[in-house]
C-alpha cells in the first residue's frame, strides 16, 4: 500500500511526522559478502561453547577446595540439621563459588589471555564470549543465594554467600587486583568465608570458632599465592598485575611469606584451645605448621623470584632457584587440606562414637 | 518492507550445522538445569515444611507438658 505524502511545514526528516524516514545507510552487500559474514559468525569458536567450557568457567579445582572447607565448617558446627538441607547448603556454596569464578573470568578475559597460566581459560581462549560468561555467572550467583535463602530463611548463610560473591567480584577482581600488591591479602578473605557460611547454615550463627577457621584460611592465602607468584612473576608483569614480586621485588616477597607463615602456624593451632580439634588435629597442625615454617624459611634464604624469566615448555618449567617456592606452594595445598580433613574426620568419628 | 532486500543464503553455509548443533546442546543443558532447579526447590520446600511440622509438634508437646505440670502443682 502506498503511503500518501502529507506536507507538514518545519518538520525535520526522520521525526515521526515526517514522510521521509531517516534510515542509516546500509552497505549494499552482495550475496557472497553476506554469506562470508555468516560463515565467519558460524565458524567463530565463541559460538561453539560446549558444556565443558561452561563447566571450566566455574574453576572446578578452586570450587572443590571451597566446598571442602564449607562442608568442614558445617560438620564441626554440631548443629542439628536436616541432612538434605545440609547437602543443599554445600551445593549452594559450590555454585556460588563457581559463579564468582565465572564472573572473574568474564571480567579478566583479556588479562588472562596475556598469562601463560590462564590463557587456556574459556573466555581468554575465545571459546565463550564475555557476555555469555557474565550471564552465566550472574544467573548462577542469583540462584545460589536464592536457594540458600529458601533453605535457611534466617538469611545469615545466604547473606554471607552473597557477600562472598560480591567481595570476590567487586572488591578483589574489579578494584584491588590491579591497584595494590596487597590485593591477595585483602581479596583472599573471599576464599576464607566458606567455613563460616557452612557454620551459619548449620546453626544460624557465626560464632568465634567459625571465624577461627576463617582466620586460618585468610592467613594461609598470602604465602600460598606469593609462593606461586615468585615463579610466575613474568606472567603477572606481562599482564600488568601488581602482585607482590612485581611491585615490591622478590626479596620483600620472600620476607613477607616467612612473616605470614610465622603468624599462620600458631593460628592454625587455635582449634585445639577451643576444643574444635583433638589429639590428631594437634599433631597435624603442630607438625604441619612447623614444616610450613621450615619451607618458608628455605624460600626466604633462597633466590626464588630473583630471575623471573620462566620457560616456555610448561607452566611448571621452574628455574632451579625457584624450586623452594614451588615446594612451598605444593605443600601449602596439602597442609590446608590436611588441617580441614583432620577436623572433619575427628568430628565425624566423634559423632559416630557418641 | 524495503525494496531490493538482500537474499539470505541457504543452509549450504559451512559451519552453520556445527553452530546449530552447539546451540542445541547448550539449550538442552539449560533446560535440564532449569528443570533440576525446579525439582530442587520443590524438595527444599518439602524439607522446610516437614521441619516446621516437627517444630510445631515439639512446641505443642512442651506446652502440654508445662500445663500439666502447673495443674499438678
Amino acid at each position: 500500500m502506498k503511503v500518501q505524502k502529507i506536507f507538514i511545514p518545519f518538520v525535520h526528516e526522520g521525526t515521526i511526522l515526517s514522510s521521509k524516514p531517516k534510515v542509516k545507510p546500509q552497505p549494499n552487500l552482495t550475496r557472497e559478502e553476506l554469506a562470508a559474514n555468516l560463515e565467519a559468525a558460524y565458524a567463530s569458536k565463541a559460538m561453539r561453547g560446549a558444556p565443558r567450557d561452561y563447566f571450566d568457567l566455574l574453576k572446578p579445582r578452586v570450587m572443590s577446595l571451597v566446598v571442602f572447607t564449607g562442608l568442614t565448617g558445617m560438620v564441626i558446627a554440631n548443629g542439628q540439621m536436616n541432612w538434605f538441607l545440609g547437602a543443599v547448603a554445600v551445593f549452594c556454596i559450590a555454585i556460588g563459588a563457581g559463579a564468582a569464578a565465572a564472573l572473574n573470568m568474564a571480567i579478566e578475559g583479556e588479562t588472562d589471555a596475556l598469562m601463560r597460566r590462564t590463557r587456556l581459560r574459556p573466555v581468554a581462549a575465545g571459546r565463550v564470549t564475555k557476555n555469555d560468561a557474565f550471564a552465566f555467572g550472574g544467573v548462577l550467583a542469583f540462584l545460589s543465594v536464592a536457594l540458600m535463602w529458601l533453605a535457611f530463611p534466617d538469611g545469615l548463610a545466604a547473606g554471607l554467600l552473597a557477600l562472598t560473591i560480591v567481595y570476590y567480584v567487586v572488591l578483589y577482581t574489579l578494584i584491588l587486583k590491579r591497584r595494590t600488591p596487597q590485593n591477595i591479602v585483602i581479596g583472599g578473605a573471599a576464599g576464607a568465608f566458606p567455613p563460616v557460611i557452612g557454620w551459619a547454615a548449620a546453626t544460624g550463627h557465626a560464632p568465634l570458632e567459625a571465624w577461627i577457621l576463617f582466620a586460618i584460611i585468610f592467613l594461609w592465602t598470602p604465602p600460598h599465592s606469593w609462593a606461586l607468584a615468585l615463579y610466575t612473576t613474568e606472567d603477572y608483569a606481562n599482564a600488568g598485575i601488581p602482585m607482590m614480586p612485581v611491585a615490591r621485588g622478590a626479596k620483600s616477597t620472600r620476607l613477607q611469606i616467612l612473616l605470614y607463615s610465622l603468624v599462620m602456624a600458631p593460628v592454625a593451632c587455635l582449634p585445639i584451645a577451643f576444643k574444635m580439634g583433638g589429639l590428631v588435629y594437634a599433631a597435624v597442625s603442630i607438625l604441619g605448621g612447623a614444616f610450613f615454617i621450615y619451607l618458608a624459611m628455605r624460600v626466604y634464604l633462597s633466590r626464588a623470584g630473583d630471575h623471573p624469566e620462566g620457560g616456555e615448555e610448561s607452566l611448571y618449567d621452574v628455574k632451579k632457584e625457584a624450586l623452594s617456592a614451588r615446594n612451598l606452594f605444593a605443600f601449602s595445598i596439602l597442609y590446608l587440606t590436611a588441617l580441614f580433613a583432620t577436623l572433619l574426620v575427628e568430628h565425624a568419628l566423634t559423632g559416630l562414637m557418641s | 518492507m524495503t525494496e531490493n532486500a538482500p537474499e539470505i543464503p541457504g543452509p549450504e553455509i559451512s559451519g552453520k550445522e556445527a553452530y546449530v548443533a552447539a546451540q542445541k546442546m547448550r539449550n538442552l543443558y539449560i533446560g535440564l538445569a532449569l528443570a533440576a532447579f525446579v525439582v530442587l526447590v520443590f524438595f527444599v520446600s518439602m524439607a522446610r515444611m516437614s521441619q516446621g511440622i516437627h517444630k510445631d509438634a515439639v512446641s505443642r508437646a512442651e506446652t502440654k507438658a508445662a500445663m500439666s505440670a502447673s495443674k499438678s502443682q
